[in-house]
């Protein structure tokens, strides 16, 4: 299965080996994923990386500190990411995140706001309300940013950090959704939250 | 993500920003990176407005004469119509919530 906007006959355009027909750097690669995810959930995304092991295994490393490192809330980061998946119209992206909203401890309704990129309505402190829309407009047209939007983020609390911290947010999910994208990488057997949007998108593109 | 009605050449546009009520339109170009990024933030912003902004695109390599009269000197170019007029413009990326901002004061 590849993505749901696209045929649902058309598949991955490269292979997505199997775990159990696993062996040498992809089999790392995915005994890694295992490790911190559980049994079975090495997501096809992954697998899409583990044609070139290492270069999974440094982009696994760089989720696990995006994710698990910083100051940002995982409700943020993941919201920033939903976002970026339907700008990216990414419809694995926005079900792998939206489901990672949700638990996080997101509402549906907080997940509805993500896909309308309205931070009012995420349930996030000022500080991160603000750095979302940062995030946003650098992701739109990062050359058009000046100081004064910098020290704006600043003024509603946020450090150096925190702001590389969205802006890298943005760097993942827009690197992760190019892959998924142009490679026809479709969602996870485990997901298939909002799978009505991306045939939706295959309705209206026809 | 819903698109945005492109209003490039038909007669459900022209009728659009010459009636009453408030309508955006968002002047792009088939090559203009940032025109892609924008969309789905003003079909969000359309979305949330709730039906009280309509909203399209508009081409500009297929309308010159539209953009000439507009004098639209960069992609992507923003015209917000109200009741007929244009009532502002901006150029350039915004976001969702740059765009309620913007057009919050022209409701009404």
């Amino acid at each position: 299965m590849g993505q749901w906007s696209r045929s649902p006959d058309d598949p991955p355009f490269i292979d997505l080996v199997p775990v159990d027909k696993a062996t040498g750097g992809r089999k790392e690669l995915y005994d890694a994923l295992e490790r911190v995810r559980g049994k079975g959930r090495v997501s096809n995304l992954f697998k899409a990386y583990a044609a070139f092991p290492e270069l999974g295994k440094a982009n696994f490393e760089r989720l696990n500190v995006l994710l698990n490192k910083g100051s940002l809330t995982r409700k943020f980061k993941e919201g920033l990411m939903t976002a970026l998946a339907e700008v990216n119209r990414c419809d694995y992206c926005v079900s792998f995140h939206a489901t990672a909203m949700l638990a996080a401890g997101a509402s549906d309704e907080e997940v509805k706001a993500a896909l309308a990129m309205d931070p009012e309505k995420l349930g996030l402190a000022p500080k991160e309300q603000a750095l979302f829309d940062f995030a946003l407009r650098a992701n739109g047209d990062p050359h058009a940013m000046t100081r004064e939007d910098v020290e704006a983020v600043k003024r509603a609390g946020a450090t150096d950090a925190d702001i590389v911290e969205a802006l890298e947010t943005v760097n993942t999910g827009n690197a992760f959704n190019l892959i998924n994208g142009a490679l026809n990488v479709g969602a996870d057997d485990f997901l298939d939250y909002m799978r009505g949007r991306g045939e939706a998108w295959r309705e209206q593109a026809a | 993500m819903a698109l945005l009605r492109d209003g490039t050449g038909t007669p459900e546009f022209a009728t659009a920003i010459s009636s009453s009520g408030v309508t955006l339109v968002e002047v792009y170009g088939p090559d203009c990176q940032i025109c892609k990024r924008i969309e789905p933030m003003i079909a969000a912003f359309e979305g949330a407005m709730d039906g009280v902004v309509t909203a399209y695109k508009l081409d500009a390599s297929r309308d010159m004469v539209f953009a000439a009269q507009h004098e639209v000197r960069g992609l992507p170019t923003l015209l917000l119509f109200k009741d007929g007029a244009l009532a502002d413009r901006k150029s350039g990326f915004m976001t969702t919530t740059m765009l309620k901002d913007w057009v919050r004061p022209f409701l009404g």
